[in-house]
């Protein structure tokens, strides 16, 4: 008995139940049936409502710290990560109603255990346990996908699996300054090089599961392949949850990052430039799910940022732009599912005036499309207008932060730009010949979606609930800003604007029709080619076609012209031929260290007979020139 | 029960040699016998090994002397707690090994006298593990190390005779670098018994010889353990031998004969200097580092586990060189692990060829659809491999790196980290070339392989799992921390042995 009386066992319900389940399942047929099919997707989601049942029944009947041992540990910051964790594991576990494998369900159940488990962890090795598990999961979830999955899944498992192993060094290091694990006991200042490059180890872990540049790739690599609910349960919403739960306690718990301080500086630089280079790579992205998964890593820019201006303001604006980002991410993933669960079609080229046909999915694609530009008052603007006040913040004593400002709002507007694109593409204009019929898709794909778009508005409307009680609590401090922003006042003036624009709009005549010429951007509109692309060997191709019999206008190209700036242009060629990609460099270096073993491995007895004499040679003179030191 | 340790070395060595009559009598009729008596003989050795284990508690080794003569004049066998781990090391992969021989080696003939090569490996490899005069010592290694030669070029085609004789000719020469430098402590001690060779140092330290005895010991033992740069004949002889020979050749032999020796001998026996530890901990992070980046370039799926094997050795030696308790838990540690995952790994590569006939991993695709078991237990093995939580090269690895950040060998713990990257991605890209995709239509007809491989498979795979519970405080006590204590304890030894065999 007194196992159980010492400890909380309740606290590790969340974590064992999925995993059992999911084992059970697994273990239950060997064959992928069809029969089962139902009630596995059924038990997967009853297995989540009941642990987020659970868990929130626990924090308020319990309290929001809660121990279990040295081991886990329950507080309020880990424990509202843990609630958010849990109803995005639910509504991807209702969205995956379509899904044919077995093994998924199973993979999804576990990946929400181990998720729990590295959330609730208050040891840094079974936080590294955990942290490990997930990637391992992410593997074999984006391996489930189209064919050809399987390339991606093998970078990012290299490039999520790396940098655990790095963070490995860094948890070893850190327990060599401390001589402890458990992560609250811990606290070690910034200064000296041990600690620093222990904070940079661990950083990369958590920039790396999150997506900041420049660990990124791995992400707009699966976007294509893996399963669409994957990529909004994964690296839209649990892998930012957790990288960025991790960015905050390596800074704000384990280390103390300060206001201008170097490390401040180096996060608000990367953040900075993973807005503004992932959002301009989105920009000419002609796939939709490659295009939303630049977001991704544009967007972890914002809570990067956030966070690492170190002042409290800031850190509350990336930690709720963490939680609106997965909530408008996954719904903006979850409703491209669906359009190519309809239309098997992912290019935007090929795509068109759905709106007519899928109203559910335009309505929920256009809220959150808006939310993720920023537009108020949806929750995207409420968290993003807290990280302007971050960096203002920062800005009041050192005058360089109003450039990182400058480069955040700019990213706004160019997120805006290129979401404009995404519902033109999809949306609007005149449905695609190859398209055949189309309808809505079912309720258990639409409902998830449903629910993350009134979430969306109503974080934004009340984004003062959420600031002011769970980050308070979180954060143990309170919230003022400057300058004039009253959510509700807003909404209200929102309305009102809406309700005279209406009135003006039925009041007035029926206006004569003017007729144009077809122009979009500014430009004219002509049966010529928009873009001519030169090929590699010298020839030139003609895309981006505008068939004006159709009156369909391909949104694929608005943005194209951008390359025609002299420097743009430039910098697009190379990162095509993913020149700041660090994986494919790594990869390029060690193919010529490869070549040159090889050259030297030339299978001779001679050769080797030399080497062995050689080393022989080489260990003497070490050890002499030891002994006569 | 203390006066049968010498059946470790008789059962096996006996063994090969009835096996060998048997065989030549009856030839091909034999074969059923060849494995029920070899499969008997390593079972009994491994349980034989674990009741050591369990029993003794090892305040002091236990001793043998043959003909009663004590040390230090007759031959004296020690089994103290380092001894007893190898030994079930040792054992317990010899016994995967013959399991998974019964239906692999089916297609080779005269298996007969692959069993008898077999045994005669193992009676050498126990007898190096338990000898305690350093003549013996070389005895039993070139003992082992001559069953290995004839057990690589076993497939008598021309790339394993060539293999087996580069193996020959640079092993020998590693073999005379250790005779010499014995040869040369004898000229000094005028005594072969280790433990009395120890107390002459010690009573005399000033000899200026030791350098060189060092030096060749160092070059010997790190040519029978692959370190680099005396990594040459690795990747030719372990993918040459059949699949369980190279499970047994990467898994074990390289840590009995090399890292086992350099351990005893520098430890045990001429005491642990700092120059020795600095240049054991050069070669282990050029090994680690060198052997994971030529493996990223292989295709043959054999060549590129030995290359790991360069590397992975790189780790365990790492863990020895640095000389401190938590370092020498993780040198052990991850001894242990890797003769589990390499071993397993080989088994599967063997699986693979068993059924594909290649070990060009371009000419696979797709094989999880056919071989679930061999593919899930790849992935298992592979990811134990890379160190991904929650294997059990994991936890060996995260006491190695904590180790050496304590040791204030940060450069180490940086190429211990970045060799456990490459190793994922090496692996990680054989496991989505060979096992995932879409099947060739020339490997259609493959289907799993036959029960006894996939018992082994799946052992080792269990293995992997659930061996990070070694590191619980009770189990750890009486597994590992034997072996610790018989390392840490340095010359003592010698004091601690005549203290029990004046008793």
């Amino acid at each position: 008995m007194a196992f159980w009386d010492t400890i909380n066992f309740g606290l590790a319900i969340p974590v064992l139940v999925p995993l059992i389940v999911g084992l059970l399942i697994a273990l239950y047929s060997k064959r992928e049936l069809k029969s089962w099919k139902n009630m596995v997707y059924f038990l997967t989601v009853l297995v989540t409502v009941f642990i987020f049942a659970y868990t929130l029944y626990l924090v308020l009947n319990v309290g929001w710290r809660i121990n279990m041992g040295n081991w886990l540990l329950l507080y309020p910051f880990s424990g509202f990560i843990l609630l958010a964790t849990l109803l995005f594991g639910f509504l991807i576990a209702v969205y995956s109603y379509n899904q044919m494998r077995k093994s998924y369900f199973v993979y999804l159940l576990w990946t929400i255990s181990v998720s729990c488990l590295a959330i609730l962890s208050n040891n840094l090795v079974v936080l590294l346990l955990a942290w490990g598990a997930v990637a391992v999961l992410l593997y074999l979830l984006v391996s489930l996908g189209k064919p050809g999955a399987e390339v991606s899944a093998y970078k990012a498992l290299v490039m999520v699996g790396g940098s655990d192993i790095l963070m490995l060094i860094g948890v070893a290091i850190v327990y060599y300054l401390t001589g402890t694990l458990t992560m609250n006991e811990i606290s070690v200042p910034l200064q000296g090089a041990m600690p620093i490059i222990a904070f940079i180890l661990l950083l990369i872990g958590a920039l790396t599961k999150a997506g900041a540049m420049p660990f990124h790739t791995w992400i707009v690599d699966s976007a294509e392949k893996a399963p669409v609910s994957v990529m909004a349960l994964l690296p839209a919403s649990l892998d930012k949850l957790l990288g960025i739960y991790l960015l905050t306690r390596i800074s704000l718990d384990l280390f103390k990052v300060l206001p201008g301080s170097a490390m401040s500086i180096v996060l608000m630089i990367i953040g900075s430039i993973s807005i503004i280079a992932a959002v301009s790579m989105a920009l000419v992205q002609k796939n939709v799910l490659k295009l939303l998964s630049f977001h991704a890593v544009s967007q972890v820019g914002y809570m990067v940022l956030g966070i690492g201006t170190g002042v409290p303001i800031g850190i509350i604006g990336g930690l709720f732009h963490m939680i609106n980002n997965a909530i408008y991410k996954s719904a903006l993933f979850l409703g491209a599912g669906a359009v190519e669960e309809r239309t098997h079609e992912t290019s935007l080229e090929k795509l068109g005036g759905l709106a007519k046909y899928m109203p559910i999915t335009f309505l929920v694609m256009f809220i959150s499309s808006m939310a993720i530009s920023g537009i108020p008052p949806l929750n995207g603007f409420a968290s993003k207008w807290l990280v302007y006040q971050g960096v203002i913040e920062v800005a009041k004593s050192n005058s360089y932060a109003i450039f990182f400002l400058v480069i955040a709002m700019f990213g706004s507007v160019l997120t805006l730009a290129s979401f404009l694109k995404v519902l033109h593409s999809i949306f609007l204009g005149e449905k695609s010949k190859t398209i055949s019929k189309v309808k809505e898709v079912g309720l258990g794909m639409y409902l998830p979606m449903l629910i993350l778009a009134i979430l969306c508005i109503a974080l934004g409307i009340f984004a003062n609930i959420p600031i002011n009680y769970l980050f308070s609590i979180a954060l143990g401090t309170p919230v003022s800003t400057i300058g004039i922003w009253n959510s509700n006042l807003t909404t209200i003036l929102l309305i009102v604007g809406i309700i005279l624009g209406s009135i003006v709009y039925l009041l007035r005549k029926q206006p004569k029709i003017r007729t144009s010429e077809v122009f979009i951007g500014g430009e004219v509109v002509s049966p010529e080619p928009q873009v001519v692309v030169s090929l590699p060997d010298g020839g030139e191709t003609k895309t981006g076609v505008v068939d004006i019999e159709e009156a369909k206008i391909p949104g694929t190209y608005f943005y194209d012209s951008i390359k025609k700036i002299k420097l743009l242009d430039d910098i697009y060629r190379v990162a095509d031929n993913k020149f700041f990609d660090i994986f494919e460099q790594a990869k390029k270096t060690i193919s010529l260290v490869i070549k040159t073993g090889r050259r030297i491995h030339n299978g001779l007895l001679q050769t080797y007979l030399g080497w062995l004499f050689l080393g022989a040679i080489v260990v003497i003179a070490i050890y002499l020139i030891l002994l006569l030191k | 029960m203390d006066k049968l340790i010498p059946l470790f070395i008789v059962i096996p060595i006996g063994s090969a040699f009835i096996i060998y009559l048997i065989g030549s009598i009856l030839k091909e009729r034999s074969r059923r016998f060849a494995d029920i008596w070899s499969m008997l003989a390593v079972i009994f050795l491994s349980l034989f090994s674990v009741y050591f284990l369990v029993q003794a508690r090892f305040g002091s080794p236990i001793l043998f002397f043959m003909g009663s003569w004590k040390p230090p004049i007759g031959i004296t066998l020690v089994l103290d707690g380092l001894s007893c781990f190898i030994l079930i090391v040792i054992n317990f992969i010899a016994l995967m090994a013959v399991l998974f021989s019964i239906s692999y080696m089916e297609k080779f003939t005269a298996k007969y006298k692959f069993y008898a090569l077999l045994m005669l490996l193992i009676g050498g490899m126990n007898g190096i593990a338990m000898s305690g005069d350093l003549f013996n010592f070389y005895v039993f290694l070139e003992i082992s190390a001559i069953a290995s030669y004839v057990l690589v070029s076993f497939g008598v085609e021309p790339l394993e005779l060539e293999a087996a004789f580069k193996y020959m000719v640079l092993a020998s020469i590693g073999s005379i670098f250790i005779l010499l430098s014995i040869a040369l402590l004898y000229a000094r001690t005028g005594t072969l018994n280790m433990a009395d060779i120890s107390q002459t140092i010690a009573n005399n330290p000033n000899y200026p010889f030791m350098v060189l005895i060092s030096i060749l010991f160092i070059v010997g033992f790190g040519l029978k353990a692959a370190l680099v740069p005396f990594h040459a004949w690795l990747p030719d002889a372990h993918p040459s031998a059949p699949a369980p020979i190279s499970a047994l050749l990467s898994g074990v032999v390289i840590k009995v004969l090399g890292a086992y020796g350099l351990v005893r001998i520098f430890y045990n026996v001429l005491g642990m200097s700092h120059n020795v530890s600095l240049i054991i901990l050069i070669l282990s992070g050029l090994s680690m580092l060198i052997g994971v980046i030529l493996q990223l370039g292989q295709t043959d799926i054999k060549r590129l586990l030995a290359y790991c094997s360069i590397s992975q050795i790189g780790y365990v030696l790492l863990g020895f060189g640095l000389g401190t308790p938590l370092g020498i838990l993780g040198g052990l540690f991850h001894l242990l692990n890797h003769a589990v995952f390499k071993s397993l790994l080989f088994f599967n590569s063997g699986a693979l060829e068993y059924e594909t006939h290649t070990r060009d991993i371009t000419k696979m695709s797709g094989i999880s659809q056919k071989m679930p078991i061999t593919s899930f237990s790849w992935f298992i093995g592979s990811f134990s491999a890379s160190g991904v939580p929650p294997f059990n090269g994991f936890w060996s690895k995260l006491i190695l790196i904590i180790a050496a950040v304590q040791a204030q060998h940060y450069i180490l713990a940086g190429i211990a980290g970045v060799s456990a990257i490459l190793t994922l991605a090496s692996f990680i890209k054989v496991q989505k070339q060979v096992f995932l995709g879409s099947l060739p239509e020339s490997l259609a007809k493959i289907k799993e392989v036959p029960i006894t491989m996939t018992a082994t498979l799946i052992i080792l795979t269990i293995l992997c799992v659930t061996m990070g519970i070694m590191l619980i405080p009770s189990i750890r006590h009486t597994v590992l921390d034997s072996a610790q204590n018989a390392i840490l304890i340095g010359t003592d030894y010698a004091k601690i042995v005549f203290e029990k065999a004046l008793q």
